[in-house]
């Protein structure tokens, strides 16, 4: 989502009054167009130069209005990333799953905690250190894609139109995580 | 044509970039130096700028770009445990997958954008035990080696056991997550009231003060340890899978009450727990290094990850386990990650030979920036201070050393910065550890903290059995070893200083003098070594010798060059400003030496607002 720099300089607040001219200009030259009232060129012409000038002339004015977007795009980018992120996490839960490497319950007394190493190529030979197969740009969609069934979790390809919507409406400031928390991502 | 090869860690914490040219190390930095702002894990750009830098070559020369760690692997750790504990969990995992959406998962593009177009490249990715395991063993001065390393967690791995040999490592057994050493450490950090992830030495620090009393009730409920050093942990005392803290109320029920408040008073209670949960660790590091010797039957151990940054535990797995030598990675942490996925492509996937250093290939871990004497000449100009400058080196030393021997603290700021968590004589801060007034002095009046710890003695090689119950000429060059402090500098408690070691503030006990070098010994006797040698440290080296000249003493006070939340100083502007905004009498920048009570009136820095600039650790 496009936030805007915060605290602003005069140059963005002049910018900000330019663009909102422009779509200003423009709906009341659709309007006009619908109603037959004008010339909808001319309408749009008019009221963007009338626009400009003001908001150039005013442009500290604009900072309230500026803030409002602002606080309007986090606003939709938390309730669309809260939305978005509710589907996934209950596609997480109710999806099917072969088997979880996951294990919470308790193993017998005396068995040991250490396993042997899983190899990791058959999970992530995409990103495996093999500089012959290592693409130079690879695109993230098509790993992910690959990756998804032969980790056991073929399941996981579902999250990836909301894993990409997510990216579109994420803030541009990542939510600081708390302190006394160790972190699992 | 020389093979350049970046290693990067970063997006969790402590990022940090390394350079290798042709399998050198060129250069190694965590970003935190470079943005001031502690643990940053955000892209390591300043860090991979200093290092193209300092090899003299831009992105386009780059061959490899390696990440220290598997982003899809992880990402399927993140989702099995969340399906496990949903529906709880609906909290951190809003927070954590747009993180991934927008950058995690499409790290080769953010790498990149991050290096520019001209960045022609591969991009490569390594495990994250892997890649702690390879900067432990690379660098080591071993031809062959059993591998340990001891984390929180990584992608699924916990901690791994592996041999490295010739130019190949083998990562061959691990635990997996949830259940860690690490975690649980981590746990009881935020029981404790310590910020988790950098407030973990400090419970070590804080574990002399108490008695293990609840080590039965560890092991009973929250953890169980196998003989095999293997850890399995009851989840249901735990809250960090799925929730925003690290304990249940379960854990809370257990130890009667809830976590401490942090900076609130520390009472017997944490004490107590320090000490228990640092006698598990102990534990559990002595039982999974005897594990790894009958596994690999190896006479030497290279050990790497965050809970190798544990100094007591090392000292012990030293002196009481069944390795010859142990080499610890000085950047244990994430940072060091950076480094050993970088060396992992160049010997293991370039296939490429490694001849280990008699020393080690670490070069004293001084692998950051360094800064020349004429430039912080003409810095010092250009701010108006007053400094006297001793190109000849012999004056210079006998002049910080005199300055030290009349108590006076010291910012040493020489060559270049270290890559690790520790201040290792060239962004340090030095004082007399004789003196009954140091540790005091320098908590209060220079970092601007009341702690409970020592500072780390750094002692003569050479001199190291003497002090410390250590072997003659034993390495331990990068602070990663508790050893006592010999009987023979021991003193006799007084009955007043009895009396004062009951006192339930830590700061009372901690400022009884319990050998003639109070300044860097614990309650305990302990102290955490640095060794400085002539090879590694050279002008640190010789102005040891200078003190010792002097005044007969090998040893000298040891802290890093910061004030409380503040990453250690980078360059002379930030050591200057340090040095203004604290009480430190002297300042030595290569061969300029500034002495606070010279300085013009007009230079002054607000110590309140440098304070405030930095939040608390």
């Amino acid at each position: 989502m496009i936030t805007l720099s915060a605290p602003p300089r005069l140059a963005h607040l002049r910018a900000f009054g330019l663009l909102l001219s422009l779509c200003y200009g423009a709906v009341v030259a659709l309007l006009a167009w619908m109603l037959r009232a004008a010339n909808p060129v001319l309408t749009w012409v008019m009221v963007t130069s009338v626009m400009v000038a003001v908001s150039v002339t005013t442009a500290q004015q604009l900072a309230w209005l500026y803030k409002r977007w602002n606080s309007l795009v986090r606003w939709l980018s938390r309730r669309a990333t809260t939305a978005i992120s509710g589907i996934c996490f209950c596609m997480c839960a109710a999806l099917p799953r072969n088997e979880m490497r996951f294990e919470r319950k308790p193993r017998s007394a005396d068995a040991s905690n250490w396993a042997k190493t899983q190899s990791t190529s058959s999970i992530a030979d995409a990103l495996s250190p093999d500089p012959a197969s290592a693409s130079k740009n690879p695109r993230w969609a098509r790993t992910y894609i690959r990756w998804a069934p032969r980790s056991g979790n073929g399941w996981a390809i579902v999250l990836l139109p909301f894993l990409g919507l997510l990216s579109l409406f994420g803030e541009d400031e990542e939510e600081p995580v708390p302190v006394q928390n160790y972190t699992l991502f | 044509m020389s093979t350049y090869i970046l290693g990067i860690s970063a997006y969790y914490h402590d990022s940090a970039a390394a350079l290798l040219c042709n399998g050198e190390i060129v250069a190694a930095a965590q970003e935190e130096r470079f943005t001031r702002r502690k643990h940053d894990p955000r892209f390591p750009r300043n860090a991979v700028r200093y290092c193209c830098g300092e090899a003299g070559i831009d992105a386009a020369a780059l061959d490899y770009v390696v990440f220290y760690e598997h982003p899809l692997v992880k990402f399927e750790r993140l989702l099995e445990t969340y399906i496990t504990y949903a529906p709880s969990g609906f909290h951190s995992f809003r927070k954590a997958l747009p993180s991934w959406a927008r950058t995690k998962l499409r790290l080769p593009q953010k790498i990149h954008k991050e290096l520019g177009d001209g960045f022609q490249g591969k991009i490569l990715f390594t495990g994250h035990h892997e890649s702690h395991a390879a900067s432990a063993f690379f660098p080591s001065p071993f031809a062959e080696a059993a591998i340990l390393t001891l984390d929180a967690v990584g992608e699924w791995a916990t901690s791994s056991i592996g041999r490295g040999s010739g130019n190949r490592i083998s990562v061959e057994y691990e635990t997996k997550f949830p259940h860690s050493l690490g975690m649980l450490y981590s746990a009881f950090t935020y029981y404790t009231g310590f910020k988790v992830n950098s407030g973990e030495y400090k419970l070590m620090g804080l574990a002399p003060y108490g008695e293990p009393r609840y080590v039965n009730k560890i092991l009973g409920n929250v953890a169980t340890i196998r003989d095999d050093g293997s850890v399995w942990l009851d989840m249901s005392y735990f809250n960090y899978c799925q929730g925003e803290t690290m304990t249940s109320a379960k854990f809370d029920e257990l130890f009667g009450g809830p976590p401490r408040d942090p900076e609130s008073f520390i009472t017997q209670k944490e004490m107590d727990l320090g000490a228990s949960i640092q006698a598990v660790c102990e534990d559990v590091v002595l039982r999974a290094g005897r594990h790894v010797h009958q596994l690999t039957g190896l006479k030497n151990l290279v050990m790497a990850g965050g809970v190798a940054l544990n100094c007591v535990a090392n000292g012990r797995l030293l002196r009481e386990g069944p390795f010859d030598d142990i080499w610890i990675q000085p950047a244990a942490g994430d940072a060091g990650g950076a480094l050993g996925a970088a060396l992992i492509v160049w010997h293991q996937v370039l296939g490429h030979s490694r001849r280990p250093d008699p020393t080690d290939g670490q070069k004293g871990s001084l692998l950051g920036p360094a800064f020349r004497d004429d430039d912080i000449g003409l810095f010092l100009d250009s701010t108006g201070a007053t400094y006297e400058c001793h190109h000849d080196e012999d004056r210079l030393l006998d002049r910080v050393a005199r300055l030290m021997a009349e108590e006076k603290v010291v910012g040493w700021f020489q060559g270049r910065m270290e890559y690790g968590p520790r201040a290792l004589g060239c962004r340090s801060i030095i004082g007399d550890p004789r003196s009954p007034r140091m540790q005091q002095t320098m908590n209060l009046k220079i970092k601007f903290r009341e702690s409970f710890r020592p500072f780390a003695p750094c002692v003569l090689r050479e001199y190291v059995d003497q002090v410390f119950e250590m072997r003659p000429e034993e390495d331990s060059p990068y602070m990663l070893l508790v050893a006592p402090v010999r009987k023979e500098w021991r003193t006799t408690l007084s009955e007043d200083d009895e009396h004062r070691m009951a006192d339930p503030d830590l700061r009372v006990r901690v400022a009884v003098a319990r050998s003639t070098l109070p300044a860097i010994t614990h309650v305990d006797y302990s102290a955490r070594v640095q060794t400085v040698d002539h090879q590694r440290h050279g002008r640190f080296y010789r102005l040891m010798r200078r003190f010792h000249d002097v005044t007969g003493c090998p040893v000298i006070v040891n802290t890093s060059f910061n004030i409380r939340g503040e990453p250690i100083v980078c360059t002379p502007e930030e050591a200057y400003r340090c040095f203004l905004a604290t009480e430190m009498d002297a300042l030595v920048m290569e061969d300029h030496v500034l002495l606070k009570a010279e300085q013009p009136p007009y230079i002054r820095l607000d110590a309140e607002q440098y304070k405030a600039s930095y939040s608390l650790d």
